[in-house]
């Protein structure tokens, strides 16, 4: 606690007129029981119980908070030591430590003391004996919050002060959901993670705010939690939105029709012979989504160019530089990609596999369980889809149709 | 023997409002509040009084009291604060050490003003001398610690001078040798 000018001047006139300050410096007379450089202990002249005892800092503050670290600590370790020493004098199994902040609390000194009180069976301080309220829920929510916000956030140097043997300062009360949800609510810091994963990473530790929120977390699982949802249900709607139950068991193909169907549309399908009627129409039904969704998603059309390269994949994912270095090589490598950023892109892919794989294993347990959906869940899925678009809207992809058709030989090119 | 309600608290069994956490320390909105915003403050550790608990955390326990004094003085807008101890017997019906941390305002219902007792000179004297006694043992226990740690490091010391005595010695033996 900070004490403003006018409010130390007023401190200052308090003090010259303290007579607890007058007796510590023992100008007025009193039974001191305990004395060292910072604290004083005295008995009580009007005790609740014999042996009532006071302890009081020499110098004078007013209130706990108020007193500065050095003083408080040496009174925290002196309490205990006095009251072991009351306990003992007194020949008591207990006694009552009570502080009074502030004059509505029952503080009637301006000098901060602390009450030791010896206690006995049926002594008749029935004060201290509590009775139970009600209190309403919502105010002790708000309570809740207020306490939950702030006591970690100070606690935290004290902690820092005080290390147990080897433990590090605790979390700051953040969980993935809590920090999840701060994140929905600051539009850009959501922004920023979405737009550039990486670069916000390296953000973390320079920013000293955000190092607070994301200490004691996992980063990647934060990104990939807020990036993730958002790819993985892009990606719903373009690949596994019609995908009931048809088709093809083997996760493989699940994953291909949409590059399948996208081959037929650049009337290339050779492939097609073998493919049965039926999948045709499903195809058919997709080809129509995905024309659709085509102009809002310029990256789709890459990664269909990956799905049909496993040899380009594979690099993007495991070897990025010597993708680059080819890039320089090969004009036509070049053109494909363009200037998208090669890290985003292999972030989104490996992203995409990994939903990929995840979601056939859900479809294999869906229908083997029959579970229906939430209603609720459906609505922000689609949602977020749709923001989704509206936020991959800027880039664009111009020059398409000159890359479709080289698509298929760069393979041939990159050995 | 059963686990004491605090003890289950600390080990989730029992559903409380948990505001401060950490290694050593807990504190959570009482369920039994004697006014809006009671806070128990207490350590992880199944202590029944202050003295069986390690100075280092009972600082940090008066440091979360008193910083929780703060959050309710500002947050909550209470005039005063009250925190007490039931430390041991008679004083409370806990078997696990609790801080209780009180918002307060004026009316509203709570008071802890205890009606003085008329002791005798002789009787405040005896009190007097009875903790005096004992209070002394602080300073005679802290000096004892104190001339140990000066005797060890005296110690550490004269054992650091003897060494370098001793190395002095080598080198400048060493020195004379080298000289033809």
């Amino acid at each position: 606690m900070q004490l403003t000018p006018e409010q130390q001047q007023a401190l200052e006139a308090q003090k010259a007129q303290c007579p607890f300050c007058k007796i510590i410096k023992g100008e007025i007379p009193s039974k001191v029981v305990y004395e060292d450089e910072v604290i004083t202990a005295i008995l009580d002249i009007n005790p609740a119980n014999k042996g009532h005892l006071l302890v009081m800092p020499k110098e004078h503050y007013p209130i706990l908070p108020l007193i500065p670290p050095q003083t408080f600590e040496s009174l925290a370790v002196k309490v205990k030591q006095l009251s072991k020493a009351v306990k003992e004098g007194m020949l008591v199994f207990g006694d009552t430590v009570f502080i009074a902040n502030g004059a509505a609390a029952g503080q009637q000194s301006q000098h901060f003391m602390l009450h030791i009180i010896p206690r006995e069976e049926n002594d008749g301080l029935s004060v201290f004996e509590y009775e139970k309220i009600t209190v309403d829920p919502g105010k002790e929510e708000e309570a809740f919050k207020i306490l939950k916000y702030n006591l970690p956030k100070m606690m935290k140097d004290v902690y820092a002060r005080f290390p147990l043997q080897g433990k590090t300062a605790p979390s700051l009360a953040y969980s993935k959901e809590e920090l999840i949800k701060i994140i929905n609510m600051n539009p850009q810091l959501k922004q920023a993670i979405i737009k550039n994963p990486s670069q916000f990473k390296q953000m973390i530790p320079q920013n000293p705010q955000l190092k607070e929120l994301f200490a004691n977390i996992d980063v990647d699982d934060i990104i990939e939690t807020v990036t993730g949802k958002k790819m993985v249900k892009a990606i719903d709607a373009e690949f596994n939105a019609p995908k009931v139950e048809d088709v093809s068991p083997e996760p493989d193909d699940n994953s291909k029709l949409g590059t399948e169907s996208f081959a037929k549309t650049t009337a290339e399908g050779k492939g097609d012979e073998i493919i049965s009627e039926e999948k045709e129409e499903f195809q058919n039904s997709t080809k129509e989504q995905e024309e659709g969704e085509e102009t809002q998603q310029p990256n789709y059309y890459l990664f269909n160019v990956l799905d049909k390269n496993p040899v380009l994949k594979s690099m993007l994912i495991n070897n990025l530089n010597l993708l680059k270095q080819k890039m320089e090589e090969i004009p036509e490598l070049k053109e494909t990609f363009g200037d998208v950023d090669l890290t985003e892109l292999r972030k989104e892919v490996l992203l995409r596999e990994q939903k990929q794989k995840s979601e056939t294993e859900k479809k294999d347990a869906d229908k083997r369980d029959d579970i229906t959906k939430d209603d609720n869940e459906d609505d922000g899925k689609s949602l977020k889809t749709k923001r989704n678009n509206e936020h991959e809207d800027d880039d664009d992809g111009s020059n398409k149709e000159a890359e479709k058709h080289s698509t298929n030989r760069l393979v041939d090119l990159l050995y | 023997m059963a686990e004491c309600k605090i003890c289950q608290i600390i080990n989730r069994k029992h559903p409380a409002k948990i505001v401060y956490e950490d290694e050593a320390i807990m504190a959570v909105l009482s369920d039994e509040p004697t006014i809006f915003g009671h806070l128990l403050v207490f350590p992880k550790q199944h202590h029944p009084t202050l003295e069986a608990i390690d100075d280092k955390i009972i600082t940090q326990l008066f440091y979360a009291a008193s910083y929780a004094a703060s959050v309710l003085f500002q947050g909550l807008g209470a005039e005063g604060t009250n925190i007490i101890i039931g430390n041991g017997r008679h004083a409370t019906k806990n078997e696990h050490l609790v801080i209780d941390v009180m918002p307060r305002k004026a009316n509203d219902g709570l008071n802890f003003r205890w009606e003085p007792k008329k002791l005798t000179p002789e009787e405040m004297e005896e009190a007097m001398n009875k903790i005096k006694d004992k209070a002394d043992m602080i300073k005679f226990s802290k000096e004892i610690k104190d001339t140990k740690e000066k005797d060890s490091k005296e110690q550490k010391i004269q054992e650091k001078k003897e060494e370098l005595v001793f190395t002095e010695d080598n080198y400048i033996v060493r020195h004379l040798r080298r000289i033809p």
